[in-house]
């Protein structure tokens, strides 16, 4: 068994250490080298770590904001490094946000391919709870105009945002229903006022066409009103189309709706709608959302000619539902369903898409997916061509890099072969560099191709835009998000080839800068589909670069190539890109909005924080300061005012002036946006007279008052608490203060006599009151007058004749009273209260003979081997005062003797055995007020 | 019968048992505050009522100070640049109702020359119960402390060390007086140095709330094991304001 023993120690006193400082961020590390380190620990482990290594490097690892110490040992002692531990760097937020400042956002760009410059201009201020927005979208046509003008707005709108309101001039994107106004950009006035929402307005095709005014304007207005009950929210609504240009999709009319939400938390929304106008149309919309389930479903029906702004939204029937759900840790199962009938001038089509998708995590990197999908497009009274999908793939996916194969057999309608997808895709990532790879093969699959209007460019156009359609899936995507070209007549229909050989590959890269000052992508697809009779190959790449000139200046440029051949047709081109886009944190002073800061500076002497008329005064001369740069006195009023103060948070601060103590009201700093108001107030800090009352026993006096009195003649008054003290407080000055001696309870009096103090203001003035207790024992004693003397106080009165007597102002405690008379005494044990007290007693002279001659007894013949103990009394030369201390001692109960040894007369009880027995007697004869020796 | 009433002051860590069930807490419990003097400053507390019975307090505020070593609760005024005596409170008193909570606020200016560094904003109760049978009153308070520069030290007693044995644990001791003129929340470490120089133990210890002029012990134990031979323990406290303090004894270990 293992054995400690204390052992001798040095001790080595403690040193006070002003650390050096080191700063890191949380996650990061810095080290460091201190000569001779042996050793290194952090006093906060939750803020920073710190190992140390050979050569005295110490690494310190950053946890947590805050800071911390490090002591590093050494052979030399200790080294104490205060670590400041910095936050991680932020999302870059401009710091004007924070602080309300308005900001403000310029970006210009030319672009090559539509030979346009288009100009931007943001601008967001905040006030409080109210955020403003102002957006301007200008474009300048170099190349092409539009009637008169050169220059079009395609988007510019002024918004005011507070808790419960949002007003919007000009354009505003409405999204109110499938039904009736979807995802459309209409220019007018919106109001959305709690419960209330307003639309009133026009939408067209296309915003570009003119500077402010478009050919084809689509007026509309709307109002609804959404009424909560419990969990369902009601909400009636009336729409009024009122344009129906020629050759477009819009259809004037009413529209009168009834929608019906049902909320669960977070979890389930459920919304219903049923529209009527020529004719009945109906929506329902339901999600659902836990942590294994999200669903989506949505279905809509519309009649062709229900009216319409014939833009974004659809007539027919159009349903989708998205479901996704994690069935177990490693198994998730993904299943969509889209339905699309739709019948518009030329174009009418019908699709269907169905899709179930498995994924199973074999391993955290590694998962395997299968599934089936399914698809029916049906063009016109065409026959409907139907493709099954059964795919199966694995992939890989770690942080850095992943990569996925899957193959898909198909088994199309249109014939009787069996076709396949090979899809490779692979991902990779390293620093700054990020890149992304997909090529993917096609035998015998459908393919789809949008038979466009003679509209020269927009094939291209839209490839540009990433708006193409290959597959049943993208057709329906289309239908979905991009109503507007059918509505238009941009897309007559769809045809369906059997492409017996398509090979598609893309790639997109990105790489960013350390600094992230630059960033470089490249985007590239390259499409080669070899059908029966011809091959189509198309090419697209884009190559962008952003910089980052200064903080709040960003330049980019991109170059973008594109070719496609079909037969012996080829169309290639390119177009540049290139802009600057700057963000102003804060306005030029000319457009911004200065304003005044005020308020009042008040004597606030009830301490209410509030300015009132009533009950304060104003104080002049007070200096009150904004942002700890300028400064202003307060007028006689009490008012200050800062003017032409810009826009933001601003910090006014109030000094109590050092001339007369006082403290504040009210916070004596305030942050507020300009132009506001903040008030202080001030209360002179009162002189304070602290004491107590007392009595002679020192018992606190509760319930008595002390008044006090200015020089002013201003009166106040304080009542003692249970322990007798008492505060006064109020302006500095002379004070004469007195007890009011009616209010000590009954049995106790007041001698002393006012007293004049001086109090100054913040320096506390202890005053002390001493009162007197009544304390009285009288009494009587028998047969009449006789000298009365009260011990240990040494007073002695006369009885009267009566042989009444008294004692008067008494401190506590046990006294004993003794009456003589005649040489006889009499006397009473009294034990007197620190309370007031009037006490009474009696004493009476006991009856006894003549005194006799007083028995001396003369020493008794005692064996000189036993020597007996006595406890002796006195010793007198005279017999009479021998006999008077018998009598006394007879009295009390206890036989004692006088004894003549010599020319002394000894009292004293006894014989006993022993001394111990002695002191016994010696005991009982003290408590009887006795004194008495042990003799032998 | 002359009842005695007593009254408590409870701290967030610990209640006495009530007659009423559930309890009373303030929030914050501490306020620590940087300033300068004139300036003031307006904290709101709040005062929730867990029990289910309702309980009134008074408003009052306390100057704490250090005498002799012991922080003690000085009644406002009563101090030259008295803080306490600035306090000025939303209300002068609350009743909270079973469940409920309430706030109230209280603003203090540092006078030109404070005389302590820390007050306690009081609640102080003012309804009676019966507590251990006898007539009780709970009161409750976050102490509110005040820097008003970086003279923030200590000084300490040499360090005392107990070295492992069979039947007890390494401990350590000492005193630590706050000699600074403001208070500080003084973190500390223990941390043991092998004969190599190498770091082979570590130990957080507790932090504690200082006001000038306040001693507080330090006591703690080590329950791991050491190998024979020579060491040196070393106790560090974090002063803040880039200041720590760092005693140090040897001890051998058999």
């Amino acid at each position: 068994m293992k054995r400690f023993a204390a052992a001798a120690f040095a001790i080595l006193f403690a040193r006070i250490a002003c650390a050096e400082s080191v700063t890191v961020r949380v996650a990061e590390t810095v080290t460091i080298e201190i000569a001779g380190t042996t050793a290194a620990y952090a006093v906060d482990p939750a803020i920073a770590d710190v190992t140390t290594a050979s050569g005295g490097r110490v690494t310190i690892t950053g946890r947590s904001a805050g800071t911390t110490q490090i002591i590093a040992i050494t052979a030399g002692g200790t080294r104490a490094y205060l670590v400041t531990i910095a936050p991680p760097v932020a999302q870059r937020l401009p710091a004007a946000l924070a602080t309300n400042a308005p900001i403000a956002r310029a970006d210009v760009r030319y672009a090559g391919g539509a030979h346009q410059i288009q100009s931007a201009f943001d601008v967001f201020t905040t006030d409080g709870e109210r955020r403003s927005q102002f957006h301007l979208l200008n474009v300048h046509y170099l190349a092409d105009s539009f009637g008169r003008s050169t220059n079009a707005i395609p988007s510019i709108y002024y918004r005011t945002t507070s808790a419960h309101r949002e007003l919007t001039l000009f354009d505003d994107i409405i999204d109110l229903s499938p039904l009736t106004v979807r995802s459309t950009q209409v220019r007018g006035v919106h109001l959305l006022d709690g419960p209330l929402e307003l639309h009133a307005g026009y939408a067209a095709s296309t915003m570009y066409e003119d500077l402010f005014l478009p050919a084809d304007k689509r007026w509309m207005a709307s109002a609804g009103y959404g009424i909560d009950r419990g969990h369902f929210r009601w909400i009636p609504s009336a729409y009024a189309f009122l344009s129906e240009p020629r050759g477009t999709a819009a259809k004037r009319g009413a529209v009168a709706s009834l929608a019906a939400e049902y909320r669960d938390g977070d979890t389930l929304l459920a919304r219903g709608e049923m529209a009527a106008s020529r004719g009945v149309a109906g929506s329902g919309e339901v999600r659902y959302q836990t942590e294994r389930d999200q669903l989506r479903g949505r279905l809509f029906y519309k009649p062709n000619d229900f009216p319409t702004l014939g833009l974004s939204d659809l007539p027919g029937v159009h349903g989708e539902i998205d479901w996704n759900r994690r069935a177990t840790q490693r198994l998730s199962v993904d299943s969509y369903a889209t339905f699309d009938r739709t019948k518009i001038a030329a174009f009418d089509q019908s699709v269907a898409v169905s899709n179930v998708a498995m994924r199973y995590a074999l391993t955290p990197h590694v998962s395997v997916l299968t599934g089936a999908d399914s698809s029916v497009v049906r063009s016109g009274t065409n026959a409907s061509i139907r493709t099954i999908g059964i795919p199966a793939g694995v992939a890989y996916d770690a942080q850095r890099f992943g990569a996925a194969a899957s193959y898909r057999l198909l088994d199309n309608s249109q014939t009787s072969r069996l076709g396949d997808t090979l899809r490779l895709s692979g991902r990779a990532g390293s620093g700054g560099f990020t890149v992304n790879a997909w090529v993917e093969r096609q035998r015998r699959a459908p393919s789809l191709d949008l038979i466009f209007h003679d509209t020269p460019g927009l094939e291209l156009a839209l490839l540009r835009l990433g708006i193409t359609v290959r597959t049943p899936e993208d057709l329906a995507r289309v239908l979905r998000d991009n109503a507007a070209l059918i509505n238009l007549g941009y897309i007559d229909g769809v045809t369906v080839n059997l492409t017996p050989r398509r090979v598609q590959s893309g790639i997109d890269a990105a790489f960013n800068s350390a600094d992230t000052r630059n960033q470089l992508r490249l985007h590239a697809v390259v499409d080669r589909s070899e059908g029966v009779a011809s091959t189509q190959n198309s090419m697209l790449a884009t190559l962008s670069y952003t910089r980052r000139l200064m903080v709040s200046t960003d330049i980019y440029a991109s170059y973008s190539r594109w070719r496609t051949s079909f037969a012996l047709r080829t169309v290639d081109g390119s177009a540049v890109e290139a802009g600057v886009r700057h963000r102003f944190d804060g306005l030029p002073q000319f457009l911004q909005r200065a304003g005044t800061i005020e308020g009042v500076v008040f004597l606030d002497p009830q301490q209410r924080g509030v300015a009132d008329p009533t009950t304060t005064t104003p104080l002049e001369g007070i200096v009150v300061m904004l942002d700890d740069t300028r400064s202003t006195r307060t007028e006689k009023t009490g008012a200050y005012a800062f003017r032409d103060v810009p826009p933001g948070r601003h910090r006014v601060s109030a000094k109590a002036g050092a001339s007369k103590p006082a403290y504040f009201t009210t916070p004596s700093t305030a942050e507020l946006n300009a132009p506001g108001r903040a008030d202080f107030g001030l209360v002179w800090s009162p002189a304070r007279i602290i004491g107590r009352v007392a009595s002679d026993a020192n018992l606190g006096i509760a319930g008595a008052v002390i008044n006090a009195r200015t020089t002013k003649g201003a009166d106040m008054s304080a009542t003692t608490d249970s322990e007798g003290g008492f505060v006064l407080a109020g302006p500095a000055g002379e004070y004469t203060i007195d007890l009011a001696a009616e209010s000590l309870p009954a049995g106790y009096v007041f001698r002393g006599a006012k007293r004049v103090v001086n109090a100054p203001a913040d320096q506390p003035l202890t005053v002390a009151f001493q009162v007197e207790a009544l304390r009285s024992v009288s009494g009587t004693v028998s047969g009449g007058p006789a000298e009365i003397r009260i011990e240990p106080l040494g007073l002695t009165v006369t009885s009267d004749t009566a042989g009444g007597f008294v004692f008067r102002s008494l401190p506590p405690g046990t006294f004993t009273i003794t009456a003589r008379r005649g040489g006889r005494v009499a006397s009473s044990t009294v034990t007197v209260p620190v309370e007031p007290a009037v006490l009474n007693t009696s004493l009476t002279f006991a009856e006894t003979a003549p005194p006799a001659a007083a028995a001396v007894v003369a020493p008794q013949n005692v064996p000189a081997a036993v020597r007996a103990f006595f406890v002796q009394l006195g010793a007198f030369s005279e017999a009479r005062n021998a006999e008077q201390l018998v009598e006394r001692i007879a009295r009390t109960g206890t036989r004692a003797e006088s004894t003549k040894t010599g020319q002394l007369i000894l009292v004293r009880v006894g014989p006993y055995p022993s001394r111990a027995e002695a002191a016994k007697t010696i005991a009982q004869l003290r408590q009887k007020g006795f004194d008495a020796i042990v003799t032998r | 019968m002359i009842y005695k009433f007593i009254m408590i002051l409870l701290t967030l860590a610990s209640l006495p048992a009530f007659a009423a069930s559930g309890s009373l807490s303030v929030s914050p419990a501490v306020v620590m505050l940087q300033g300068t003097p004139g300036q003031s400053t307006t904290q709101t507390l709040t005062i929730v009522n867990s029990s289910d019975q309702p309980f009134s307090f008074d408003l009052k505020a306390e100057d704490a100070v250090a005498r002799n070593g012991n922080r003690v609760y000085v009644k406002a005024g009563e101090l030259a640049g008295s803080i306490a005596a600035t306090a000025v409170f939303s209300r002068k008193s609350v009743t909270v109702a079973p469940g409920e909570r309430t706030n109230v606020t209280i603003t203090v200016t540092i006078p030109p020359k404070p005389a302590s560094r820390a007050i306690i904003a009081l609640f102080h109760g003012t309804t009676r119960m019966k507590s251990a049978g006898m007539n009780a009153t709970a009161s409750l308070g976050t102490l509110m402390t005040f820097a008003l520069s970086d003279n923030a030290t200590a000084t300490a007693t040499p360090l005392s060390v107990r070295p492992p044995s069979r039947t007890a644990n390494l401990s350590v001791s000492q005193q630590l007086v706050n000699s600074g003129s403001e208070p500080v929340l003084a973190r500390g470490v223990l941390a043991i140095i092998n004969p190599g120089g190498t770091l082979v133990a570590k130990q957080a210890l507790p932090a504690r709330r200082v006001l000038p002029g306040e001693t507080f012990a330090v006591n703690a134990e080590y329950g791991g094991e050491l190998a024979a031979g020579h060491y040196r323990a070393f106790v560090t406290y974090d002063l803040q304001n880039s200041k720590s303090i760092t005693s140090s004894a040897e001890f051998d270990v058999r």
